[in-house]
Order: structure tokens, then sequence, then C-alpha cells
């Protein structure tokens, strides 16, 4: 399955897209400094900004879903998270595997968020989920076969970026 | 007291017959899935996803600056599945804020960077104050303030709420007036 990038959503920069990936409307990918690398089948919605500031390179596993207008500066982010709206991940941060981080969260400089961890509320407060790993990659599939599916039918498309 | 004159350059709003008031500057994605009743504004830089679902707004609704009101998802054993949003009327939504509810009454008033997760259900005539975020699922019953993070309860709206949330959209359409300066 190829990327789907929408001809509103922003990608600039040294910027390199993978299979399955879906860039909706008014989404932005901003490598000023160094290079994003999106896995396969990740979901970037409307207003999320995937920008990279500083020398180093942003990279994005498989299967992850950047909800309505996040922000994500980390240095690495591994598969099947869900950054859920207007969560900030602060330059320097470290996120694993299988993470919800909640809405409205603010991820802290250089924080490390282990595998499965949800974080919720302004307290940052965590917690471990068995098996979210599994589950969000399966849902996020699912996401991206519906958006697949939807998005070509109402959207002009980018000529997609090749991995 | 009278509410103040709202001015904005004709040019770059489109004027309807409905008196639909909608910036050339917002994103309405699949029009033919939109359906404003009429006396609707939607202010710049708000989007209104219709292409992953309908999206259906009562009359004398508002759309503030930047935000965006897209129908929530769920997910199924199945898959997951869109389901359209509908919002009644006098519903006044202010800037910056993310709406993702399955349905939202009449005479509503969400606050300036709220967010509405996925699926909340906003009943008739509630309001929602200012950096709220509800979480998903959450349902506000009638007459009730909700304010926090994640939002609760916080206290009960008179029962004139009513009258004085419809004054207060009718108004606020009646004062968004064409023009740059005041004569």
């Amino acid at each position: 399955m190829s990327a789907i990038v929408c001809l509103d959503a922003e990608v600039s920069g040294n910027v390199v897209i993978g299979d399955g990936c879906m860039i909706q409307p008014r989404a932005s990918i901003i490598a000023s400094g160094g290079a994003i690398v999106l896995g396969c089948g990740n979901i970037v919605e409307e207003r999320a900004l995937l920008a990279t500031s500083e020398d180093f390179v942003l990279k994005i596993g498989n299967h992850n879903v950047f909800e309505v207008a996040c922000r994500v500066e980390s240095r690495s982010i591994g598969d099947a998270n869900i950054i859920e709206p207007r969560a900030v991940l602060s330059p320097g941060s470290v996120i694993g595997s299988g993470c919800v981080i909640g809405a409205g969260v603010i991820i802290p400089p250089n924080a490390i968020i282990r595998d499965c961890t949800t974080v919720w509320g302004p307290q940052l407060s965590e917690r471990i989920v068995e098996g979210a790993i599994e589950a969000n990659t399966l849902a996020a599939t699912r996401h991206a076969d519906i958006l697949a599916r939807t998005l070509p039918k109402f959207h002009r498309m980018k000529q997609a970026d090749q991995a | 007291m009278e509410p103040q004159d709202v001015l904005y350059n004709e040019t770059t709003y489109l004027n309807f017959k409905s008196g639909n008031k909608v910036s050339r500057q917002s994103v309405l994605c699949a029009i033919q899935n939109i359906q404003l009743a009429g006396k609707t504004i939607v202010k710049p830089g708000a989007i209104l996803r219709g292409d992953l679902a309908a999206v259906k707004m009562g009359r004398f609704c508002f759309v503030g600056d930047h935000s965006i009101v897209r129908p929530p998802y769920k997910r199924f054993k199945g898959g997951i599945a869109f389901f359209p949003l509908t919002v009644g009327d006098y519903v006044h939504i202010e800037e910056g804020c993310v709406v993702q509810a399955a349905s939202i009454g009449s005479y509503v008033h969400i606050g300036k960077n709220c967010i509405i997760s996925k699926r909340c259900i906003l009943k008739d005539c509630c309001q929602i104050e200012d950096g709220s975020i509800l979480a998903p699922d959450t349902v506000v019953p009638p007459y009730s303030v909700f304010a926090g993070q994640p939002a609760r309860f916080v206290r009960e709206l008179p029962e004139s709420a009513v009258a004085v949330l419809r004054k207060q959209a009718v108004e606020y359409y009646r004062h968004f007036t064409p023009g740059l300066t005041t004569s």
C-alpha cells in the first residue's frame, strides 16, 4: 500500500515517508534541522506538527497515530503509539512502543517513556497497559485502511515521496 | 449589555443565501457531506472534516478561529468506523477547540482551547469552560457546566440559560457585520 499525502499538507526538508502512511490535510512535517524518517502505516492528522530543529534525526517507527494538533519534536518514537490531540513531545524525548500520550499532556525535554505506558492528565500520571502494542497496531492498521479508501475520494494527493 | 459589533472583511467571506458566512481561509473537506442549516459563521483557519463522515450543524452556530470539528471514530472487533457528527442550534465553539464529539445538542457554549474527545455527548444547554479537556465517551448532562483536565461537573446553569444562550448566539450573528472600520 503506497503512502497518501494530501495536497494541503505541508512537507518540507529531508523527510522520508514509509509505505502506507496517511498524511491528512493541514498536517505539517517540517525537517528544518535533521531528517525525519517515518516508518510504515503512520497516520498524521490535521494540524499535527512533526519537526526537528537541531541537527539530529527524528526516527519514527511503524503504525503510530499522531492526532489533531499534537506537536512532536522527539528524538525517537517506537511503534504503535497514539499521540492524542494537542499533546506535546518536547525536544530530546524518547518514546517507546505501544504508548498512549493523553490529550494536552506535555512531555518534558529529554524524558524517556517506556514501552506500553499510558500518560494522562496535568500531573503526568502513568500506567502500564499490557498488550498495548498489538492492540494499537491492529487499530492503526484498520484506521489506515479506512483512510486509504476515503481520503483519495475527497482530496488531491501529492506525488508520494519514495521511501 | 449590548454586544459590540464584530467587523469582518466581506471579500474574505463567502455569504450564502441561507445566511451562512464561511471564511475563505477555513477548510471544509468534502463540502457535499457538510450541512449547515443557516446563519452559521465559520471563522478563518477552522477545519470541518466532512470527508470522514457527515457533519450536520444547526442554525446560529459559530465555529471560532482555528477550531477543528471532525467526526469521531470507534474501535470495534472487526475494525474501526467513523460516525456522523450532529450539532444542534445556537452552538458556540470558541477559538482553538478540537471537537470530536458524537453529538452536540442545542444551546451549547464551548470555551476557548477545549478538547472534546472522541464520542463525547453534549446534551442540550450546557457549557464547557475555557481550556477544559473532556475524556473520551463523556456525557455532559443538560444544564451543567464542565471544567478542568479532565473536565468534571462544577456547577449547574439556571433555567434561564436557554434564553441567555439563544440570545447570545442570535446577537453575535446580528453583530457580525461586514466592513473593516466602524463608521
